[in-house]
């Protein structure tokens, strides 16, 4: 899976969990421009698990560790590798 | 009087109770304060008490100083105003915060959150501390910082229709900051910034105090009796970790698992704040710089960290069987943090 492949999948799963952002923009703060916290980031990150068929480890699911959406494709990405 | 006028807030080191996160919101930055906060937050304590909104059995747990904290720092000027008080100066909530905040008073007190967050009428209360530092008369709302509006701590807007409906409705006995200590009062703070003059150094004995008390898991309760006397039944210090692990297996056993993590929040603040005290120590000459040393703290922050969100994970997911991951991360957490103390208390103990 290419990475603009992930994007679109990821936006989908973005959508699903987090309905309230219209647009996704995989540069922009996850938490200055979306308000994601460390729960929603928790619920996003386990609907990607189920979505890309990845698992994360538990030091993964730290907020610290994305501050876009770009990184978390980029931690799929790696994943898929 | 402004059309706007915001008073300075940075978003703050550490968040878990609204005090704290109102406290560092105005003085995270501040050099003067540092000193003082630095010298203080060490020590942790608990002690189980019915959640407010709910009844169920909490452990509620806190850095000392706790809620005590905006009266008790010497860069904050603190004013207790009733609302008799607010009423008869000003007629109303809102000419009383626009003028409070025009003289640079930042206002802190109990509303009424589900009058604010609900557009219609709902028949229950959430009765919560907000933070409001700012306002905005053209589009008629307050800057406030809060944790209920984007279920973590973040600055926001409030109407003043809205704040206004949130304060009315309070009763006395639902003014959870007043009802304790101001005889059946409500009303709300006034809190001033007030750090141009030093007037605190940094504590090098109360950081020793505070570190072997903390480190030992001594009652420091009676340190403080001359503020108060009403005591719960108290764990202090390391123990706290040994009181959270048994709440969480608690819950875990329980038989629908219903997690309460506000005390490894604070516990998770509790060693960010530690960190950035030793590096605090490290860069101005108080503990010789040690990479080993804060690495070392930095993997008690990490595994603190992972802690709390595997048990947001288990929360969500059910998966009780990953508890056993959960131990492991905190009780090596626990073990490091000791270790890395012990080796700071032993070098400021040299002094």
């Amino acid at each position: 899976m290419d990475r603009t492949q992930i994007n679109t999948k990821l936006e989908e799963v973005i959508g699903d969990v987090m309905p309230e952002i219209e647009k996704v923009d995989f540069a922009a703060s996850i938490t200055q421009e979306y308000g994601v916290n460390s729960v929603s980031l928790i619920r996003l990150i386990l609907a990607v698990e189920s979505k890309f068929d990845v698992s994360f480890n538990d030091y993964e699911l730290a907020l610290s560790s994305y501050d876009t959406f770009g990184d978390l494709a980029a931690t799929v990405a790696e994943k898929l590798a | 009087m402004a059309d706007i006028k915001k008073l300075p807030v940075t978003y703050p080191m550490i968040t878990s109770w609204q005090w704290h996160a109102t406290l560092f919101s105005i003085l995270s930055d501040d050099e003067n304060a540092k000193k003082w906060i630095f010298s203080n937050y060490i020590q942790l304590r608990c002690y189980h008490i019915q959640e407010i909104f709910t009844g169920d059995d909490m452990l509620f747990a806190d850095m000392m100083p706790g809620s005590s904290s905006l009266k008790q720092c010497p860069y904050l000027v603190y004013s207790l105003m009733t609302k008799e008080q607010i009423e008869s100066y000003c007629g109303n909530i809102i000419d009383f915060v626009i003028k409070t905040i025009d003289l640079d008073g930042y206002v802190y007190g109990v509303f009424d959150e589900a009058k604010i967050l609900c557009d219609a009428e709902v028949d229950y209360k959430f009765p919560h501390e907000l933070f409001i530092y700012g306002y905005d008369r053209d589009k008629e709302e307050f800057y406030v910082g809060d944790f209920t509006f984007q279920d973590h701590y973040g600055y926001n807007t409030v109407s003043f229709s809205d704040l206004e409906r949130g304060w009315e409705v309070i009763s006395a006995k639902e003014d959870h900051m007043f009802k304790d200590a101001d005889n059946g009062k409500r009303g709300l703070y006034v809190i001033m910034k007030n750090s141009e003059m030093p007037v605190y150094d940094v504590d090098l004995e109360l950081i020793k105090q505070n570190l072997k008390e903390y480190l030992n898991s001594e009652d420091t309760k009676d340190h403080f009796r001359m503020l108060r006397n009403r005591f719960d039944d108290t764990t202090f210090g390391i123990k706290v970790y040994d009181k959270a692990l048994a709440q969480v297996e608690k819950q875990l056993h329980a038989e629908e698992p219903d997690f309460d993590i506000r005390a490894l929040h604070i516990m998770y603040d509790h060693k960010v704040l530690m960190y950035e005290r030793i590096k605090y120590l490290m860069d101005h000459g108080y503990l010789k710089f040690n990479q080993e040393t804060l690495d070392a703290y930095a993997t008690v922050v990490k595994n603190m960290l992972a802690a709390r969100n595997l048990l947001v994970r288990i929360s969500i997911t059910d998966e009780i069987e990953a508890a056993s991951r959960f131990k492991t991360y905190f009780n090596a957490a626990k073990e490091k943090e000791v270790n890395v103390l012990f080796e700071i208390l032993a070098e400021l103990e040299e002094k």
